[in-house]
């Protein structure tokens, strides 16, 4: 499906997700990119991936970044049937505890991604089984990929 | 034997800490000669079967995208060099695609076709190290002695003629390659290739279709192409259940629309195909190399672009197929002399994490065989 097509689909289902319109000062890929709200995005990644027209079967990434007034969890999805894809955006506004779903469900590749990203972001993926750090110690305090990490000196520094 | 089949939710097993009440913990690593690095598995069986298993890993931690926010987009090619250090010149390609896409720099056409050359001598001496250290997994020390030591050992000296350096190249670069081939290169490249080929040729007699190997690897570790896809995995591990996948054929880059090849698929996804099809893979490489080396022009290695330069604010994703699967880099750009935010898609990391779900069932004589044909990195799965 072209980008309009996959739009149109998405939107036909929930009227509120909404596209990122491409800003003509800034590059970026040919993808689609769809903005969905937090509480919803659990709903639309089962919609996307069982829906036999999209079917997006795998997750190729799942990160996040901090904008130091909020977060935004990106998720890139690929079709190896129908060989399109597509970007989900999800904002988190509340900073102090950001939040959303799980979609370990849906594919089971967020498993250690959402993981990751709790482990350096500080992001809780509520449902997921088994929310620890991953590549961090157990008792590391912070998370360093936030902007406002300050490391502590340890005794190699 | 249960199946690994059906696609399921991870179960809610979470790491055992304490001793299980029915059989036996064992921890796999992280110091343990077939775990290729740092990992270690957390393993618990009941009499000889696999019940549950646990990845553990991180110890190779480097915070290579923390790193990379604080450097100058030419500065991170050589953070990209020690991610996955066994295929090098693949991890300097997919970072520099990226910020090539960003800044939509064209690439001279020499350059594009040394990049293809060097990436798929790279894939070859990245297989010639699995099927040695698969070899040794499983049991079998020629295939190490020949396969490391002799073959790999004639791609690092071509790569050390080119660039100097034998494991963290740093030649690729972007908008082109750092330095033209020297003279005669070309020519000792065909030289290898041409002799390569016999070499698989004895790979397939010390290993593939060895009796004692094939009792050890066939039927063991299945996967369906289904589960594959839906815990992430790519690369050659996909493509031996049998699925054609490979990002040089359904998302060309560089000028991968011009070369004919082949893709090796296996047939049910164990242990077996996982081997064969990356003897294959091999085989297809040197074909590549072959019509790069028939292809090439003389011409420039490198775009013009400035000493100093800025990358426009935005975003922009490429991903490539390395040796161990699809290869992306995420980068967010503000505008200023260094990344906002990196993200690399590693294939080691997606691979490693459907070992949870594989090894359940299996024997623990299997752990080593499975573990050992999925191939991975540690550099790369922690990053």
């Amino acid at each position: 499906m072209t980008p309009p097509e996959l739009l149109a689909a998405v939107q036909a289902r929930f009227s509120n997700v909404m596209e990122i319109p491409k800003s003509a000062v800034q590059t970026r890929g040919a993808e689609l990119y769809l903005s969905v709200p937090p509480a919803s995005i659990l709903q639309v990644c089962q919609f996307l991936r069982s829906d036999p027209p999209l079917s997006f079967n795998s997750l190729s990434f799942l990160t996040s970044i901090d904008w130091k007034t909020h977060f935004e969890v990106v998720y890139y999805l690929t079709s190896t049937l129908h060989k399109h894809n597509l970007v989900l955006k999800a904002k988190l506004e509340n900073r102090m505890a950001p939040e959303l779903p799980s979609v370990t469900t849906v594919w089971p590749a967020a498993d250690w991604q959402e993981r990751e990203e709790f482990d350096l972001m500080g992001i809780r993926f509520t449902g997921h089984y088994n929310l620890r750090r991953l590549l961090l110690p157990d008792d590391w305090e912070g998370h360093p990929l936030r902007k406002d990490y300050v490391a502590k000196p340890d005794r190699y520094d | 034997m249960t199946d690994s089949s059906s696609i399921t939710t991870p179960a809610a097993d979470v790491f055992p800490t304490q001793p299980p009440e029915k059989g036996m913990f064992i921890s796999l690593g992280p110091q343990h000669p077939s775990t290729h690095g740092v990992l270690r598995v957390a393993i618990t069986v009941d009499g000889e079967q696999v019940t549950s298993a646990q990845p553990d890993i991180g110890y190779l931690h480097r915070a290579t995208e923390k790193l990379a926010e604080k450097r100058t987009y030419p500065q991170i090619i050589v953070l990209t060099d020690r991610l996955d250090y066994l295929a090098a010149m693949t991890n300097n390609w997919a970072y520099c695609l990226t910020v090539e896409k960003m800044m939509a720099t064209p690439i001279p056409e020499r350059a594009e076709y040394l990049r293809i050359i060097v990436g798929e001598l790279q894939r070859v001496a990245s297989h010639c190290v699995f099927l040695g250290t698969y070899g040794l997994d499983v049991g079998a020390f020629t295939p190490f002695v020949v396969a490391f030591g002799r073959e790999r050992e004639r791609i690092l000296d071509l790569f050390e003629e080119m660039c100097g350096a034998r494991l963290t190249y740093n030649y690729i670069r972007i908008g082109g390659v750092m330095a033209d081939a020297p003279d005669g290169w070309e020519g000792h490249v065909r030289a290898f290739v041409k002799e390569m080929w016999g070499h698989v040729d004895e790979y397939d007699k010390l290993l593939t279709y060895n009796p004692i190997f094939v009792d050890r690897t066939k039927n063991i570790g299945l996967i369906t192409a289904e589960t594959a896809i839906a815990w992430g995995m790519t690369g050659a591990n996909l493509r031996a259940t049998g699925y054609r996948a490979d990002v040089r054929r359904d998302d060309p880059y560089g000028l991968y629309s011009r070369m004919k090849f082949e893709l090796p698929l296996g047939k049910q996804g164990d242990c077996w195909d996982r081997f064969a099809v990356r003897v294959s893979e091999i085989r297809e490489s040197l074909k590549i190399i072959d019509q790069a080396l028939d292809q090439i022009q003389p011409g420039e290695t490198m775009a013009k672009l400035p000493k100093y330069f800025r990358v426009p604010a935005g975003e922009g994703y490429t991903h490539i197929e390395a040796p161990r699967g699809d290869l992306g880099f995420y980068i967010i750009s503000d505008g200023s002399p260094s990344p906002y935010r990196m993200h690399i898609r590693a294939p080691s990391f997606l691979n490693l994490q459907v070992l949870q779900q594989m090894l359940k069932g299996w024997k623990v004589a299997d752990v080593i065989a499975i573990l050992g044909s999925i191939d991975i990195v540690l550099g790369e799965v922690d990053r």
